[in-house]
């Protein structure tokens, strides 16, 4: 059975490495970004029995903040540091991703490697927590 | 209610809970996220009484406001906050500041020792002689040996 999103992921992660090696650390920092919601979207899907509608029709701000909301909702009864942790990481890289997308903040090779970090580590925690 | 006077009261209950948590609230523009960072480290890291209080309020934050977000952060955060618009319980940051700076300066006024203790006033003459004499060369104290002359010869 397929797992589209967990492909994606994959795929962005793949991608992110490979731009860094390019030293296009924007591209870098915001797929990695979108590797690790990738990621969400598939614990969501895959692990939580979410539906698209359930991601997308949502009451929240956007997309991006719903798959946060419901991935915390879940987290936090799993393991509460792991929470703590990710609802502070999370908005961090957010704000890098959107730094890196829609403004003239110039990115080096370490936020790169940074952000590339912080896509596996949120990605090893969703592992962790949600076989 | 609006979302800040959910935030300002709430946050306020906190601080009387936690006189000891420093509370700062601002907004991130950015990622359109209300910010509150929760000092010292020590205790968003390790206060468990703290997480009861803060974690829940965080949920019913969102429950109650869905168009808006909230990030509860130590003060490690990278999430800047750019403009303080409350803070509670400020006064826990003013001792931990005097402590801290006071504990900078003895660092900085501590220095190691320049000198190295002479030899001499632990070593006897004796033993330095003898040691100098090893270092000279290693054949003199090996001649004694049967095995070694055997290697010796063989080089």
């Amino acid at each position: 059975m397929t797992k589209p999103f967990l492909e994606k992921s994959n795929q962005s992660m793949m991608s992110a490495k490979s731009l860094i090696k390019q030293h296009l650390y924007s591209s870098t920092v915001s797929r990695a970004y979108y590797s690790s919601l990738q990621y969400i979207f598939h614990v969501l899907i895959e692990k939580l029995g979410k539906s698209h509608n359930d991601i997308n029709k949502a009451p929240r701000t956007g997309t991006h903040a719903q798959a946060q909301y419901l991935l915390e909702l879940a987290l936090v009864s799993k393991d509460k540091n792991d929470y703590k942790w990710f609802q502070t990481k999370f908005p961090e890289f957010k704000e890098d991703r959107v730094k890196a997308d829609y403004h003239d903040h110039l990115f080096d090779a370490g936020s790169g490697q940074d952000a590339i970090n912080t896509a596996e580590s949120i990605i090893n925690i969703l592992k962790k927590n949600f076989r | 209610m609006t979302p800040l006077e959910f935030i300002q009261e709430n946050l306020s209950i906190l601080s009387k809970q936690f006189p000891s948590v420093n509370i700062k609230y601002g907004y991130n523009n950015l990622i359109k996220t209300h910010i509150v960072v929760l000092s010292p480290e020590e205790e968003f890291l390790h206060n468990d009484q703290l997480d009861d209080a803060w974690i829940p309020l965080s949920f019913n934050f969102k429950s109650s406001f869905p168009d808006e977000e909230i990030a509860f952060v130590p003060p490690s955060s990278t999430l800047a906050i750019i403009e303080v618009l409350e803070e509670f319980n400020p006064a826990i940051m003013i001792v931990l500041d005097c402590i801290y700076s006071e504990l900078f300066e003895y660092e900085l006024k501590y220095s190691f020792p320049q000198s190295i203790i002479s030899p001499t006033s632990v070593v006897s003459r004796a033993t330095i002689h003898n040691s100098i004499a090893m270092l000279n060369y290693p054949e003199q104290f090996l001649v004694n040996d049967a095995t070694d002359n055997i290697y010796q010869s063989a080089a």
